[in-house]
């Protein structure tokens, strides 16, 4: 047997699907009761969805609130609190999203001078020197990208002055200062040379553009030869 | 009963509710059991029906044949209705679907009747959209082109899901 005639005898059975006798007859006068009342305002969240939102609001809200006074209180850690990583959490969200990196300069080169004031262990000092080294250098690298930056020289200038006051106080420091205060020599000097590179571009492209307008004007290569 | 029924869209489209009541005699039982066959529920299949009319009732201002036939548009609205409802009610399985234990008129026929109650299985096995266009077709016999634009298709296209449907169907069945 065809299968279209098999589907055609089931339906049948089909047809005899159908309401009850009571909701038949009533069904009618509920609904033109219906007819005339004004549909329900459509929610833009169903009643589940909005309460899943609020609650996941209240949440963030909670959570972002929680972090941020967390991040708050860890502004003053040095290395070796407990907070420090959230401090350095929070500091990537900041400085580097804002692309302002000097910044971080001054805050590692106040741990260092902290770390000292505070004589806490050889270790986390040795580390935080380091982390100055690498904050001068990425500072750097943003100067060679996007040129000088407003107070990444003064910075430098500032921490170094800092850093050879605690020597003149202390001078067992000296050893370990003298890495930090090479690392701000050095990020000046190179920040000194990108902008004469940068400035003698500009000058050489000015000589550049008279040598262009020469060629135009001129009857083209080897005119002799004609 | 094509003139009858345009006359009674004009009137009800004009708010007369007699007009209306009239339509809604003539199409509550194919849309209680188009939506019957779906949920499986006597009560919420009354519920969604009742809703097919009325969300009918609001929106018929807005029905024109060029757009199709009135009973495309009223196999539409329940049909979205159902799909809200299996949104709604996930847990609604299509095994569960399949099962004939719910069909409360026939059941004891059908398991007597074996030929029919094997088809009956095979179509229990299709997806939901793929009896929804079988019901459409074969026991509603609505057109290709109304099918489609209760699915919101070509007519091509529902004549080759239909086909395909079919040879699903014969497949489940050994053919």
């Amino acid at each position: 047997m065809d299968i279209e005639e098999k589907i055609k005898k089931i339906k049948k059975d089909y047809i005899l699907i159908r309401p009850r006798e009571g909701f038949l007859a009533q069904a009618w006068f509920d609904l033109k009761e219906e007819l005339d009342a004004k549909p329900k305002p459509v929610f833009m969240f169903r009643p589940v969805l909005a309460r899943g939102l609020v609650f996941s609001s209240i949440l963030a809200l909670v959570l972002g609130g929680a972090f941020f006074s967390v991040a708050w209180a860890a502004q003053r850690a040095i290395p070796g609190d407990r907070l420090y990583p959230i401090k350095r959490i929070s500091e990537n969200l900041i400085f580097k999203i804002s692309g302002n990196e000097e910044s971080l300069i001054d805050r590692r080169g106040q741990e260092v001078i902290d770390l000292y004031k505070g004589k806490k262990d050889s270790d986390l000092l040795e580390k935080a020197i380091s982390d100055y080294e690498k904050a001068v250098l990425e500072a750097q690298e943003e100067v060679e990208e996007k040129g000088e930056r407003q107070g990444f020289r003064q910075i430098l200038e500032k921490q170094e002055a800092k850093f050879k006051e605690i020597i003149e106080n202390n001078p067992s420091s000296k050893d370990n200062l003298e890495k930090a205060i090479e690392a701000s020599k050095k990020g000046r000097v190179e920040n000194d040379q990108v902008q004469g590179v940068r400035e003698e571009d500009q000058r050489g492209k000015g000589r550049g553009m008279e040598k262009e307008k020469e060629r135009e004007n001129s009857p083209g290569p080897n005119p002799g030869r004609r | 009963m094509g003139n009858d029924l345009s006359d009674l869209i004009l009137r009800a489209q004009r708010g007369e509710k007699e007009a209306f009541g009239e339509i809604y005699n003539l199409f509550i039982k194919r849309i209680f059991r188009f939506v019957y066959f779906s949920v499986r529920d006597q009560a919420l299949a009354q519920d969604l029906t009742q809703n097919t009319f009325l969300r009918a009732w609001r929106s018929i201002g807005q029905f024109s044949t060029k757009r199709g036939s009135f009973q495309a548009f009223l196999f539409t609205i329940a049909r979205n209705l159902i799909i809200d409802h299996h949104r709604k009610k996930k847990e609604l399985s299509l095994e569960k679907i399949g099962e004939f234990q719910t069909f409360e008129n026939f059941e004891e026929d059908m398991t007597r009747q074996d030929e029919k109650r094997i088809v009956w299985q095979a179509l229990a096995k299709l997806e939901e959209r793929d009896k929804q266009l079988v019901v459409l077709r074969y026991f509603e016999e609505l057109t290709f082109s109304e099918i489609g634009k209760i699915l919101g298709k070509r007519e091509g296209a529902v004549r080759v899901r239909v086909h395909r449907v079919l040879k699903k169907l014969k497949s489940h069945l050994g053919g």
